[in-house]
């Protein structure tokens, strides 16, 4: 019940929705980057949001089924085999045998493959992801390498099972309904990753705070799983007051000692003792996860009471989704 | 644990947020011995009466920082106020003044800011941790002693004549910061930072004494290693010190020739 990979990728890891118990013990909560894109896909599959998925970056990946599966796509990037491109943000029925190649297309960073019952690797502190820096977690504590085989749970949901029953045969088969997913995302080239002021936002001249919201930063070639590096207008202090390291979390715009950017992510360190200007709107991570090298990301205000309202409005359309794929299974038994 | 009610008192901190899932806690702005077991003390008081949708919470040296799933909080029917931050924020100086209602489920606070005497995890204990200084294991030591005007000898007696205490675990994986290193052994950070610190090491870096759990690149001076694994993920709890305990390290001489043996069970030691 699995996948074996001919082509692994430069960095293709098992995440789920997070490790966050362990946060005391200065364990990252890791995670998928693009949250939202791995929860569409377990949703559209019928699995719990919170299920293993697999995170490609920049994915030139190829991987043959080994048995007969019910995957999911979402994300950046496009699949297809030999002969034909398959759908994202769907329950993609794949016969045994079939070799699966992803793309990148040069827009979005990260593509997310979910299986019917979730990629059946350990669960470790309360989590499924991978904790690269210590090791532990997801896929053997590492990234996929080729020649891995990973396999699917066995035991999948009623929802799963029924869309497997729908599609099952010899040849690859998929509905003809998809997830929106783009219109849970905020469109138009000209959009600004929304921001709340920071802890020390104050540690930082006025002029500096206009010219960060005025202006635009490039997404750094160093940026990874920790942390997004921007480059553009610098900060300047007001003071030179060193700050007792405190909590961070993905989101966090924090502020080095020369002025530059760095956008905390999902594997970001659990405290940091660099000033925090801003915190991004967690509706608006996703974006910043598919950020590529040199690709520009401009910022706009909002209070914190607007990013939680943001926030909550995500979660219950997400809900309402899942409840939706639950219903329409129910409405064709 | 003291569990004075002073140590509670309604002014004990401000609350901001930090991202949508996440509030802080902020004790003040120093690092002092008296701050961290205030800290501490709110962090086990948090830990035996959690809310709906508590993820964890982090402590740190001046602050405590409380994740939670603000839909939990908010399709919760004990928690009271309009949104969740609201509603996280109450809970919080509820327990904070010990007027929180009473939960026949749970463990109840019983005065204000009280931590009930059968909380176990609340327990402080002193963990004697053998150290191995200088030499291959401590190659900053020199160093050190030069900077604090000390001889090497100095050093290690100063800084195993001390019992500090777990302020923080951050920065990764079971990453120990303690506080209490003597005045006379604060020392800056190197110039450029050490490609690899081996997982044990033990270091200086300006005011703070601290240990390594993991191999990773550093900038701390380092004084000595111990042979205990910090952080196992197979273990539990994974972790080795917890925060509120006190360490004492003990000098000890390394095995010859030899490599140094991780060892897992840890000679820890109740006071």
């Amino acid at each position: 019940m699995g996948i074996k990979f001919i082509k692994a990728g430069i960095l293709t890891t098992i995440q789920d929705r997070g490790r966050w118990e362990h946060l005391a013990d200065g364990v990252p909560a890791s995670g998928a980057m693009d949250e939202l894109s791995a929860r569409i896909a377990n949703i559209a599959l019928g699995n719990p949001q919170n299920d293993a998925v697999l995170e490609f970056t920049q994915a030139n990946i190829i991987f043959e089924t080994q048995a007969d599966l019910l995957l999911a796509f979402s994300g950046a990037g496009s699949v297809r085999t030999d002969t034909l491109e398959l759908p994202m943000n769907t329950p993609v029925f794949i016969p045994s045998g079939t070799s699966i190649r992803i793309l990148d297309h040069g827009a979005g960073c990260r593509t997310y493959l979910a299986v019917a019952g979730g990629w059946d690797v350990p669960e470790v502190m309360g989590s499924r992801s991978t904790c690269l820096i210590a090791g532990f977690g997801g896929f053997q504590g590492r990234a996929l390498r080729t020649g891995d085989i990973l396999q699917a749970h066995t035991f999948i949901s009623a929802v799963s099972n029924h869309f497997w029953k729908q599609l099952e045969g010899h040849t690859i088969k998929f509905p003809n309904w998809s997830v929106a997913r783009q219109l849970f995302l905020p469109a138009g080239d000209d959009f600004s990753v929304r921001i709340v002021k920071g802890r020390e936002q104050d540690w930082f001249t006025a002029a500096s705070w206009k010219r960060m919201l005025n202006g635009a930063y490039s997404i750094s070639k160093i940026g990874n799983r920790i942390g997004q590096v921007l480059e553009g207008p610098v900060m300047e202090r007001v003071h030179r007051r060193e700050l007792v390291s405190t909590a961070v979390t993905a989101g966090t715009l924090q502020v080095t000692n020369d002025g530059s950017l760095i956008l905390l992510m999902s594997d970001c360190q659990t405290t940091g003792g660099y000033p925090r200007i801003a915190q991004v709107a967690a509706v608006d991570l996703p974006l910043c996860a598919q950020m590529r090298p040199g690709e520009t990301i401009s910022f706009k205000e909002v209070s914190a009471m607007e990013a939680e309202k943001l926030y909550i409005y995500r979660e219950k359309e997400l809900n309402k989704l899942q409840i939706a794929i639950h219903e329409f299974y129910r409405s064709e038994l | 644990m003291n569990s004075s009610a002073k140590l509670f008192s309604a002014r004990d901190f401000t609350c901001y947020v930090l991202s949508e899932r996440a509030l802080t806690l902020d004790f003040g702005t120093t690092i002092h011995p008296e701050t961290s077991r205030r800290i501490t003390g709110f962090y086990h008081l948090l830990n035996i009466n959690p809310f709906p949708g508590l993820l964890s919470s982090v402590p740190a040296y001046t602050s405590l920082t409380v994740f939670y799933d603000p839909v939990m909080v908010l399709d919760s029917l004990e928690m009271k106020g309009r949104t969740p931050q609201e509603r996280v924020i109450r809970y919080l100086e509820s327990l904070q003044t010990g007027t929180l209602a009473a939960d026949p489920g749970k463990a109840t606070v019983t005065g204000p800011g009280t931590v009930p005497e059968d909380a176990g995890s609340t327990e402080s204990r002193t963990v004697r941790i053998p150290v191995f200084y200088g030499g291959e294991y401590g190659p900053d030591l020199g160093d050190v002693a030069s900077v604090c005007g000390l001889s090497p000898q100095e050093v290690i007696r100063i800084h195993s004549g001390q019992v500090y205490e777990v302020s923080m675990i951050g920065f990764m994986p079971g990453f120990t910061y303690l506080s209490g290193l003597p005045d006379g052994l604060a020392c800056p950070r190197k110039q450029i930072p050490q490609q690899t610190v081996p997982a044990g090491s033990v270091g200086i870096a300006g005011a703070q004494t601290g240990i390594y759990s993991l191999d990773t690149p550093g900038g701390w001076q380092i004084i000595g290693r111990i042979s205990l694994k910090l952080f196992d993920p197979e273990r539990m709890p994974p972790v080795l010190l917890k925060i509120g305990d006190r360490v004492r390290f003990i000098d000890t001489k390394p095995p010859l020739n030899m490599e140094l043996p991780l060892n897992t069970e840890p000679p820890v030691q109740m006071d």
